[in-house]
């Protein structure tokens, strides 16, 4: 369960991120955060994930108080998370089947059987057969499946995703956001970051519309599906 | 994590990094390799130049020429040695004949000994040499063991010199301050180089670091392949030290004058040697990296 209360976040000399969100995401749900691009999706996530710390308000994941965790503890909580990253955070230097068993290696996963997990993963998004390149010898939409295989490898409680189709064309956005919905009905609690109202129409359950850094609205898809607004 | 897994990650990720940062962890060792080439030259050269001034310093002594119409006997002579043997501060006595004599001065003037054919008999007085222990060796303490001889009976003359010895411990005093100044400048300096390398390595490898960390990596975790990178650069560092050193021991020795190589004598056995900067270039590598890593570890 991830719980906000009353969050505000605020970068120095500029307008704020967020302004008091308060929002619930219950243990197994999926929920799309949508909204124009600087309306503060991705600082949301970023706030649930651990790697931005509010300004003013409280953020609780399975019943622990984010803000006095203390930095030691930070890794453990982020091993049961798993995070595609707008801009995919891969290691430039490790093969894409090493990107993906970092995520078990950090575990403590027994070394044998980590490849044979991590190439099933990569199966997932099809990208097997690049197993052995590096990132940065793959296109953006490649790299994008390499991080969700990462995210995905280790089975994760939560899975938060930031633009996780934005360079994917709309067959392979469907395939993903197809695995999204696997991995979701398996028990993973989901929160995608996208302005692609086609995908929300066509996967989304429950939609939190960001707009200036405040919640507009929280509503279900046969609402959104009647809005005139496009923030693609 | 189990220690199994913990170790096993640490070396493949520790072979597997200095495999794709080679020319970095390369020039890592180098750096270690010089700054302790030049710091292991300076050691070498203080410690043999202290040994040897050290050897100087036990030459002070004073000579004692005795009064051959006193001391007549070798029971005289024993006599006497016993009692400046008695004098606090003196370390060894030695009787010179007036043969003796001959014979040293004349081994003196190999050569030219056709300077002494004129002479009729021998002119040269015995005498005893004293030598003094070291804390006795001060122009004060000098004097004083003089004056304590030269009232003995038998003693006709004497000769030493505290303006030497003046001399020989203001050089001392001076090369050792200006050696501790010297070698804390350059520890420091060394300290400082190898420090910024391994920051500048890890620095390049930040955004790594930080994807580890976003992943769930611990401090541990990231921590260890690279105390490990460190670990193997200062051991190469440590060997590279050693070859080099053997290097340029070899090209100054043969330009060097003779009676000057001492100064990069190894003082400890070439074994030793190479041991010692392995294990300090290991040391420096594997903490550096430790503690330069702290600055990245929080995300």
């Amino acid at each position: 369960m991830i719980q906000l209360f009353h969050v505000s976040k605020n970068y120095d000399g500029s307008v704020p991120a967020l302004k008091d969100i308060t929002l619930r995401v219950p243990k197994g749900d999926f929920v799309f955060i949508t909204g124009p691009s600087g309306a503060g999706k991705s600082t949301l996530l970023k706030i649930m994930f651990g790697s931005e710390y509010p300004s003013d308000g409280r953020i609780i994941i399975d019943g622990r108080n984010y803000m006095r965790i203390p930095q030691k503890d930070i890794a453990p909580l982020r091993r049961r998370m798993g995070f595609v990253f707008q801009d995919f955070k891969l290691i430039p230097s490790q093969s894409v089947l090493d990107n993906v068993a970092l995520a078990l290696r950090v575990q403590g996963a027994p070394p044998l059987g980590i490849r044979q997990k991590a190439l099933k993963a990569l199966s997932y998004v099809k990208l097997q057969h690049r197993a052995n390149f590096k990132p940065l010898s793959l296109s953006g939409g490649e790299q994008q499946r390499v991080a969700v295989a990462r995210a995905l490898v280790k089975e994760p409680a939560i899975l938060l995703a930031d633009e996780p189709t934005g360079n994917l064309d709309s067959k392979l956005a469907s395939e993903m956001m197809g695995l999204f919905r696997e991995v979701n009905a398996r028990g993973t609690t989901v929160v995608i970051a996208t302005h692609d109202l086609r995908l929300i129409e066509k996967f989304g359950k429950r939609v939190v519309v960001l707009e200036d850094g405040i919640i507009k609205e929280s509503v279900t898809i046969d609402e959104i599906a009647g809005s005139s607004e496009d923030f693609s | 994590m189990s220690l199994g897994a913990s170790f096993i990650y640490t070396l493949t990720d520790g072979v597997r990094n200095i495999k794709e940062n080679f020319f970095t962890t390369l020039f890592s060792a180098l750096t270690v390799g010089f700054t302790l080439t030049i710091c292991s030259v300076f050691l070498i050269v203080f410690i043999n130049l202290n040994s040897v001034l050290s050897k100087w310093g036990e030459r002070t002594h004073i000579i004692a020429y005795l009064d051959s119409s006193t001391v007549k006997t070798g029971k005289d002579v024993e006599f006497l040695k016993a009692e400046v043997g008695k004098i606090v501060g003196v370390m060894s006595v030695t009787y010179v004949s007036k043969k003796d004599a001959l014979k040293i001065l004349t081994a003196s003037l190999k050569g030219y000994e056709g300077l002494l054919d004129g002479l009729e008999g021998n002119p040269l007085p015995a005498s005893i040499e004293v030598l003094l222990s070291p804390e006795a060796r001060t122009p004060k303490s000098i004097e004083s063991i003089a004056e304590t001889i030269g009232g003995l009976s038998g003693v006709d003359e004497l000769q030493y010199g505290t303006e030497w010895v003046e001399k020989l411990s203001a050089i001392l005093g001076f090369i050792q301050l200006a050696v501790t100044f010297l070698g804390l400048f350059l520890a420091l300096a060394t300290l400082f180089i190898i420090s910024n390398t391994i920051r500048l390595t890890i620095y390049a490898r930040r955004d790594e670091v930080e994807v580890m960390l976003l992943v769930g990596a611990s401090n541990s975790y990231i921590k260890l392949p690279f105390f490990f990178e460190g670990l193997v650069a200062g051991l190469a560092g440590g060997v590279s030290a050693f070859v080099i050193l053997s290097g340029v021991r070899f090209v100054l020795v043969e330009k060097m004058p003779p009676y000057l190589t001492f100064v990069l004598d190894s003082p400890v056995s070439e074994p030793h040697l190479l041991l010692a900067l392995v294990l300090i270039g290991a040391l420096i590598g594997g903490l550096g990296s430790l503690l330069s890593l702290g600055r990245f570890l929080k995300v």
